[in-house]
């Protein structure tokens, strides 16, 4: 049974491959992280099946979330499936419109939850979910808008959820340490301009990062310093993480402070061919 | 013309004298011909070459084997390799002696199988490796693998092609060998889904802990054991097992699993420097003192040694 204590650790930026084996799990899982949606007013935005059950589940709370538009509840085929084809890129450009009303709207964040269900049935397009499901990170690094994308374990095959979790930076299944959740947080920040990286990277998020850190200066405000990776939270990085560090600081002109590192994790990027890289500088934890 | 051939001969010595000979003219001449020039010997002989190169000045690099190829696994990528990777384009020389009478049974098979695959890592590259070994002091076994992994020997000054050469990655074969049983009360922890990685982790941690592994040792022996399951995970269809036992002074490490080890020469040639996987096994050689490995048509065992300091 997934832990309710694990939804419950989830914070805006983070984006969690929640995946369920019953009807009550995910039942559970979803008004988990509803209500904690509610309590912190953030905007909270259902895509799935049976919401008359969350509904009645929730009780009164819903009935005035929903009044007020804070929660709003619909199904992928009258929203970003409506063509009849799933657009990755439309759908990502879609959460960035949703979570600018959602802050313009005065929420403290947004809470988008996709009950996938669909990509099991032949939607053209469902082929490219876990390439979307890495690039949509990009929305939440901001550390503004937040994810829940819910998997049936009775729908996939375990390859098929195996892809799609490496390009979650968290994933919560039976059996997850709560503790251990999310395993990884990466925030942009602005001040310094940059990331702030959390936890640990590793095989299981290793699409997750990728997307972010290819991105990191697509993704930032145009600035003429260093752009700050903050890794002082990190708690392990493996060897493939650690490259697409150097590699983000390879590509283009972008230079990159990596800031915080342990020595494990400096001889890991020395590995890497850090030296080798201008742009990258490579500091010690303080 | 320019010849280009890769040279690889034993140089047998009795004596310092014969060390120094055999060893300094080789540097002389190579240094003469304006070639870049490493002498990576262990400790001792370090200092008696040094000394007896001292005139050559910057024209010769110097590393002590006994650091640098503590894990002879990682001689290859970490030592010949990035030398040569230094000077590209220029003919390398290289005194290399990566075995010594005190490098243990657990740890010979591992020289020995370094030495046969040096041949097929530097066939065709323009670069001589001159491996001296010491007739006094190492055991007679010893001195004879060494005429199966050089094609050519000097004896008594003279070079002599050895008749018991042959294909290098069958020589390296014979050092596959079974490694010693994993002892009974070794703590274990099996694995194969992603998610099992941070347990794995965490329970490298605990034995490195236990074993007295100072922090910088087992934060190295913590990748390097992650790297070679997140291998086994993506590589192969089943799970593995992760054993850890104390033995004096150091911790040792060994994953376990069903797949084939397919390309014999994998963890010794970095790959280039786009590809962003491939480097697992190269970073294994890196950080631990020792990586023994046996592959199997049925599985593979890897063994990884890690001194408390």
């Amino acid at each position: 049974m997934t832990d309710a204590g694990s939804i419950e650790r989830l914070l805006p930026g983070d984006h969690a491959c929640v995946v369920v084996g019953d009807d009550h799990a995910r039942l559970r899982s979803l008004t988990t992280f509803i209500r904690a949606g509610l309590r912190e007013h953030h905007r909270i935005l259902y895509f799935g099946p049976g919401a008359d059950a969350i509904e009645a589940e929730l009780g009164t709370a819903a009935a005035a979330a929903l009044g007020s538009g804070q929660l709003r509840m619909g199904t992928p085929e009258t929203t970003y499936l409506a063509s009849g084809a799933f657009d990755p890129r439309a759908t990502v450009e879609g959460w960035r419109v949703e979570s600018a009303i959602a802050r313009d709207a005065g929420y403290h964040g947004l809470r988008a939850i996709g009950d996938m269900s669909w990509a099991s049935r032949p939607v053209p397009g469902a082929e490219l979910l876990a390439g979307y499901e890495a690039q949509v990170n990009r929305v939440f690094a901001d550390g503004y808008a937040m994810a829940m994308c819910l998997y049936d374990r009775r729908l996939f095959s375990e390859a098929e959820l195996q892809r799609v979790c490496w390009a979650h930076p968290a994933t919560v299944e039976d059996g997850t340490d709560p503790r251990g959740v999310p395993q990884l947080r990466a925030v942009r920040t602005g001040d310094p301009v940059g990331i702030r990286l959390e936890g640990e990277a590793d095989l299981t998020n290793r699409h997750a990062l990728r997307a972010v850190m290819e991105n990191l200066a697509a993704d930032m405000p145009v600035t003429e310093e260093p752009l700050v990776v903050d890794v002082s939270g990190l708690r392990f990085i493996d060897a493939a993480a650690a490259r697409i560090l150097t590699g983000a600081a390879a590509a283009d002109a972008t230079r990159i402070r990596v800031v915080g590192c342990t020595p494990a994790m400096r001889r890991l990027l020395v590995f890497n061919g850090a030296s080798a890289i201008t742009g990258l500088t490579v500091e010690p934890a303080a | 013309m320019t010849l280009i051939a890769f040279d690889h001969p034993g140089l047998l010595y009795a004596s310092r004298e014969e060390y120094v000979d055999g060893t300094a003219g080789f540097v002389r001449a190579a240094a003469g011909a304006g070639d870049p020039v490493l002498v990576a010997v262990p400790g001792p002989n370090l200092e008696l070459l040094r000394g007896a190169l001292a005139d050559l000045g910057d024209a010769v690099t110097f590393a002590d084997m006994a650091v640098e190829g503590r894990n002879p696994g990682r001689i290859i990528p970490g030592v010949l390799l990035a030398f040569a990777a230094e000077h590209s384009g220029s003919r390398v020389s290289i005194v290399g002696e990566p075995i010594w009478a005190g490098r243990t049974e657990v740890e010979y098979p591992a020289c020995a199988a370094h030495e046969a695959m040096i041949n097929a890592v530097f066939a065709g590259r323009d670069a001589a490796i001159l491996c001296p070994y010491d007739v006094a002091a190492l055991d007679h076994d010893r001195v004879r693998d060494a005429w199966h992994t050089h094609p050519v020997m000097i004896v008594d000054g003279a070079r002599r092609s050895s008749p018991w050469y042959a294909d290098p990655l069958h020589t390296a074969e014979r050092f596959n060998q079974p490694l010693p049983a994993v002892p009974s009360a070794a703590a274990t922890i099996a694995y194969g889904r992603p998610a099992d990685l941070s347990r794995v982790r965490r329970f490298v941690a605990a034995n490195a802990d236990a074993a007295g592994l100072s922090p910088a040792r087992a934060d190295d022996l913590i990748v390097a054991v992650n790297e070679l399951a997140e291998n086994t995970i993506a590589h192969t269809a089943g799970s593995g097992v992760v054993s850890a036992w104390p033995e004096t002074g150091r911790l040792i490490c060994q994953i376990d699993d069903r797949g084939a080890f397919a390309d014999p020469l994998a963890g010794r040639i970095p790959p280039p420097g786009h590809i962003e996987g491939g480097r697992g096994l190269i970073l294994a050689h890196q950080l631990c003192d020792l990586v023994r490995i046996n592959a199997r048509a049925d599985g593979t065992s890897i063994r990884l040694h890690m001194a408390a300091y």
